[in-house]
């Protein structure tokens, strides 16, 4: 998990062309940034201090109460999900939630979408075809995402070709 | 008009109803399961409706409801990660499953860790009470109030067992109190657990409600 946090908020700077400062973990596992000379505490005040410093809009008050809720998500469940079955229940949530909505919080890209794109990289990378026509909405998102280089950075395209050719009863 | 969809015992349902007391927001209180049509996905309870948004982490609500002032911001943000990722899964799978691994030595260290904190403090900020103290008491309260659970880890922790109390007795919390019940010791745990469909790693699970 540790790995995977700093890792994400350097992928997060570099997407919105902020210097990332120097990123470590303290003695409650919480990362800590320090970048010209102030020093923030948390993984969810650290994006928020990258926004700040970013053109990303964070909207008004109530998607920033939605980003904010997704961001805990991305750390409490996405990060965390090892194993079939939590990678599983976070895919099906996602789904849920993406079968009514073409974005997580608001019609466009947010830093939501964003930080659960880094932070699911290697478990979509990996899934079956199978698992990526069950998890269709998820699917349609993550494609949808990647088409922008600028977000994607140094990750591979993953493929969802056939994904769309087979129907699948559920 | 706000609405709290909750199922019943749920600890963090009080973190959404103190919240809504000292912003002095009316928020109505519905009872349901999680499989109820009317709770949004994922499904996790509780969860806060408003102005066709929803909101399904407990903190993120609590946060909405009563935000912080801009001074208190960074302290307010740190405790409220703190309690979502270690407090909080800690207790409840300490408390609420027969999985015990090393989750009682990362409580001992949470609870020494808040003691240090509120060292001649009234509330964790230093100053007002401020939505961390909210969410941080909401899911200690079941523990607090079983003296045989909480005796053995509050021992002369005396800054935190203060802070309890006090804050129990302040009028947002106990208005809270009366119109939700949470009983002591483990069962609200249990409950948590499920509503907040926490990932419990391994072959071990949880023992339900």
């Amino acid at each position: 998990m540790t790995i995977n946090t700093i890792g994400c908020l350097t992928q997060v700077a570099n997407f919105l062309k902020v210097h990332p400062g120097k990123i470590n973990l303290n003695s409650n596992s919480l990362p800590v940034r320090v970048a010209n000379n102030s020093t923030t505490t948390g993984f969810i005040a650290i994006i928020f201090d990258l926004l700040n410093h970013s053109n990303l809009s964070l909207g008004n008050l109530q998607d920033k109460a939605e980003i904010r809720q997704w961001l805990e998500y991305a750390l409490v469940y996405a990060i965390n999900c090892e194993g079939s079955s939590g990678i599983q229940q976070v895919l099906k949530e996602l789904n849920a939630v993406l079968s009514t909505r073409t974005y997580l919080v608001t019609s466009n890209v947010s830093i939501a979408d964003v930080v659960l794109f880094y932070i699911l990289y290697h478990i979509i990378a990996n899934l079956s075809y199978l698992d990526k026509e069950r998890y269709i909405h998820v699917s349609r998102w993550y494609d949808n995402l990647q088409q922008d280089a600028n977000l994607r950075q140094k990750n591979k395209i993953i493929d969802f070709n056939t994904n769309y050719l087979i129907c699948v009863k559920h | 008009m706000v609405v709290v969809y909750s199922n019943e015992n749920n600890p963090f349902t009080l973190k959404l109803l103190i919240a809504a007391n000292y912003a002095k927001k009316e928020v109505q209180l519905k009872i349901v399961n999680s499989k109820d049509p009317a709770v949004p996905e994922p499904k996790h309870l509780p969860c806060l409706v408003f102005e066709s948004r929803s909101l399904f982490i407990a903190n993120a609500s609590a946060y909405y409801l009563f935000p912080p002032s801009i001074e208190d911001e960074n302290t307010v943000n740190e405790w409220l990660e703190w309690e979502a990722t270690v407090l909080a899964p800690s207790i409840a799978v300490n408390f609420g499953t027969s999985t015990k691994s090393q989750s009682k030595a990362v409580l001992t260290n949470c609870f020494r860790t808040l003691n240090d904190a509120l060292s001649s403090k009234q509330s964790i900020s230093g100053k007002s009470i401020t939505v961390c103290d909210v969410v941080i008491w909401s899911t200690l309260y079941p523990f607090y109030k079983d003296n045989n659970i909480s005796g053995a880890y509050l021992v002369e922790l005396n800054n935190l067992n203060h802070w309890l109390k006090h804050l129990e007795n302040l009028p947002e919390f106990q208005e809270a109190l009366n119109q939700y019940k949470i009983t002591p010791g483990n069962a609200p745990y249990q409950i948590l657990v499920n509503s907040a469909k926490y990932l419990i790693s391994g072959d071990s699970g949880s023992i339900g409600n």
